[in-house]
């Protein structure tokens, strides 16, 4: 819903299949096993397939950086630190980010089926791709989800009245599981806007609304160039989010909140995983029903002017993703070029033609 | 940015102590027991202690016709309906929705104490009040408390609709400090709560642009014509507020917002609840944990405030500061609101405190 990217006309079409063995053989030849390398490439070219470009293989770019200047550790074991009843903690010790992932999700999952719900924290991780993938895959073992992470970044978004920045720009996602229909996805981040939104106005010389952000001094600024942090979206409710992400990642997951960093302190990454075992709480084809019936009573709602149809949220990137799998995924122009560079250098071959 | 309005509350202060009892001698005389009428007014008085009058004392008008028209029972049989060693679900029986509230968060917690993670839903309860009472209940003893519910009435838009999709969808999340207020998020999903908008027409102000839709999902800015409210930050807001009406009405079997029997012939209020308690010592030290949430509210009130603010906010901390403040030294109304209850307590031969 909240990303969900329509391009104007695509530049390359490639197959989810290609781009897939494309990206595991670039994250292979940048270091990581040929598991790590297939799991990073699944979480990328999802995101691709759901529309939500920011987070697919254009992130192969950085990716390939962080293991050659050593900020991710392809090698690095992820280390268990405590299983509690409800309850994992794990080290991922900066190993590749959707392979900590993809182990804290699925021990919440299996903690869940006893406890109702088990949340796992994964301590000094590294990016994990869109948050709502981790969610998702709780939904397809019959859980609600949540996944969140704090950003290893600078802190880029304002606190609710403030000049200066306290909250790193990290996503937190929610999903639902339902029958016929795709699952029910919140995935957000607490900026009113993506800082790629406003590198796209920068781009295209257009001025900012209003309410979108602030420059270095702190003052409102409706010039894309100038602006340096983003205001939280709906004002103290973005921001409140934006502490729970920050205290649950940064302290119970124990990396470091934002407004706590120092300017020369590391930026470790805290994620945290929950799963909410359906079957504990009430028959799962009763909720999937009532879920149904919901989504099916959403559709129905006469829509406001300006719209053409009422949906879901998570349904635009599945009607995306339905589309691509059956059409290849549709590539807007700009994203692939850095993408073969940073193949080529690691001697890789791109799957789509190369730029005339 | 989103839309914010204020009420001014002048009137003269009354002690809490005094409205604590007006509000369960107005709830005993409708027919609730003694214990209930106290408990339930303790956490209304608790709202307007914060300033969050939407979810103060006005409730009882509301609470008090729910009970005479038959959709809140005074005598109830509160079950657990399923369990296991980590959750309860109970059916509240159209027992008020505090009274279940208190039992079920008061369970989470101890669940949390023995199993890291305690988590408990409520079918069939009258509204709960406010959220943050719940949650903050959970962070006073040492836990993350996490807590939404639903209601029948579908007054929060969809992104993109003219209809209701959603109650305003309540959500809160709290966490324990050491030497600083504690910190809760309670927000609903909507720009507005629906009480908000309803005391801002006791004190005959407009409202802005993009709070409040007609009933044919038009916007408008005169509160007595509002309708519907819009989802805080569009699509963000309205992600929160149907996965979080799923979460307390599909989980629980108490049913989500659309598809819940409003109006039925037996008129019983069907309100869901989901509480969640967090053991933080099963993750990491307490002591640890409030210090850095201590750090954290510190560095957050360091930053230096934009133009049109006096200083920086946690969430929850200007609610904790004016809660102190009252405390000592009564609590102030906003115009209209207490006017508005004297009919009620006329009828029921309740003496009105502030005509004393």
């Amino acid at each position: 819903m909240v990303s969900a990217f329509v391009p104007a006309a695509a530049e390359h079409v490639v197959a989810a299949a290609a781009m897939r063995a494309f990206a595991t053989n670039v994250m292979h030849a940048a270091g990581c096993t040929r598991d790590d390398a297939t799991l990073v490439a699944d979480v990328l070219v999802e995101a691709d397939l759901r529309g939500v470009f920011s987070h697919g293989v254009t992130r192969l770019t950085p990716y390939v950086g962080e293991i050659a200047g050593g900020t991710v550790d392809p090698g690095a074991e992820v280390r268990t630190v405590r299983v509690g009843p409800s309850i994992a903690i794990f080290d991922a010790r900066k190993s590749p980010g959707p392979r900590s992932a993809k182990l804290g999700m699925e021990k919440a999952i299996e903690l869940a089926q006893q406890g109702g719900t088990a949340f796992a924290c994964v301590r000094d991780g590294t990016h994990f791709g869109p948050a709502a993938h981790w969610a998702l895959l709780a939904a397809g073992a019959g859980c609600i989800g949540i996944a969140t992470s704090n950003g290893g970044g600078r802190s880029g978004v304002l606190a609710y009245g403030s000049r200066k920045p306290a909250l790193t720009n990290g996503p937190i996602a929610w999903a639902i599981p339902a029958k016929r229909h795709a699952p029910i996805v919140a995935d957000m981040a607490v900026g009113v806007w993506a800082f790629g939104k406003v590198r796209v106005s920068a781009a295209a010389g257009q001025q900012l609304p209003d309410g979108v952000g602030v420059d270095a001094d702190g003052q409102p600024t409706r010039d894309p160039n100038a602006l340096v942090y983003l205001h939280p979206f709906a004002g103290p409710k973005g921001a409140g989010l934006g502490i729970v992400i920050e205290t649950l990642c940064g302290i119970l997951a124990r990396a470091v909140p934002a407004a706590s960093r120092g300017p020369g302190d590391p930026m470790p990454v805290g994620q945290v995983f929950a799963a909410i075992n359906i079957a504990a709480f009430r028959p799962p084809d009763e909720f999937l029903d009532e879920v149904e019936r919901t989504i099916d009573a959403i559709h129905a709602l006469r829509p406001a002017e300006g719209f053409e149809r009422v949906l879901l949220p998570g349904e635009p990137e599945w009607l995306s993703r339905e589309r691509a799998l059956r059409e290849g995924i549709r590539y807007p122009k700009g994203v692939l070029g850095p993408v073969a560079l940073t193949a080529q250098r690691l001697g890789v071959t791109p799957v789509w033609p190369a730029a005339r | 940015m989103t839309t914010h309005f204020a009420y001014e509350a002048t009137g003269p202060r009354l002690p809490a102590d005094a409205m604590r009892a007006f509000g369960a001698q107005l709830l005993q005389t409708a027919g609730a027991t003694a214990d209930d009428a106290a408990w339930v007014a303790e956490t209304l008085v608790d709202a307007d202690l914060r300033g969050v009058h939407s979810h103060g004392i006005r409730l009882t008008e509301y609470y008090v016709r729910s009970i005479e028209r038959g959709g809140l029972r005074t005598r109830y049989d509160i079950r657990e309906i399923g369990s296991g060693p980590g959750y309860v679900a109970y059916d509240g029986d159209h027992a008020p929705g505090q009274v279940a509230a208190r039992l079920a968060m008061r369970r989470a917690i101890a669940i949390a104490k023995v199993h890291g993670v305690g988590t408990t839903t409520v079918r069939n309860a009258g509204h709960f009040g406010a959220a943050a009472y719940w949650a903050l209940m959970a962070a006073a003893e040492g836990c993350v408390g996490y807590c939404t519910s639903n209601m029948p009435s579908a007054i929060v838009l969809a992104y993109g609709s003219a209809e209701g999709a959603t109650g305003n969808t309540p959500l809160a999340w709290a966490f324990p400090t050491r030497d600083t207020p504690r910190v809760v998020l309670d927000m609903a999903c909507g720009v507005a709560a629906h009480g908000r908008v309803a005391v801002a027409g006791t004190g005959g102000q407009r409202l802005p642009d993009g709070v409040g839709a007609d009933r044919d999902g038009r916007m408008t800015n005169d509160p007595s014509n509002v309708k519907f409210v819009y989802p805080a930050g569009g699509p963000k807001g309205y992600a929160l507020s149907i996965v979080h009406d799923l979460l307390a009405g599909a989980l629980s079997g108490g049913a989500p917002t659309l598809l819940k029997p409003e109006g039925g012939p037996d008129q019983l209020i069907r309100g869901s609840q989901f509480h969640l308690a967090i053991d933080v010592r099963w993750i990491v030290p307490l002591a640890d944990f409030t210090a850095e949430m201590d750090a954290q509210v510190r560095a957050v009130n360091a930053l230096p405030p934009a133009e049109g603010f006096t200083s920086v906010s946690m969430p929850g901390q200007l609610e904790e500061e004016r809660k102190v403040d009252r405390l000592a030294h009564g609590i102030p109304y906003p115009p209209g609101l207490l006017a508005a209850i004297e009919p009620l307590a006329g009828r029921l031969g309740v003496a009105i405190p502030w005509q004393a």
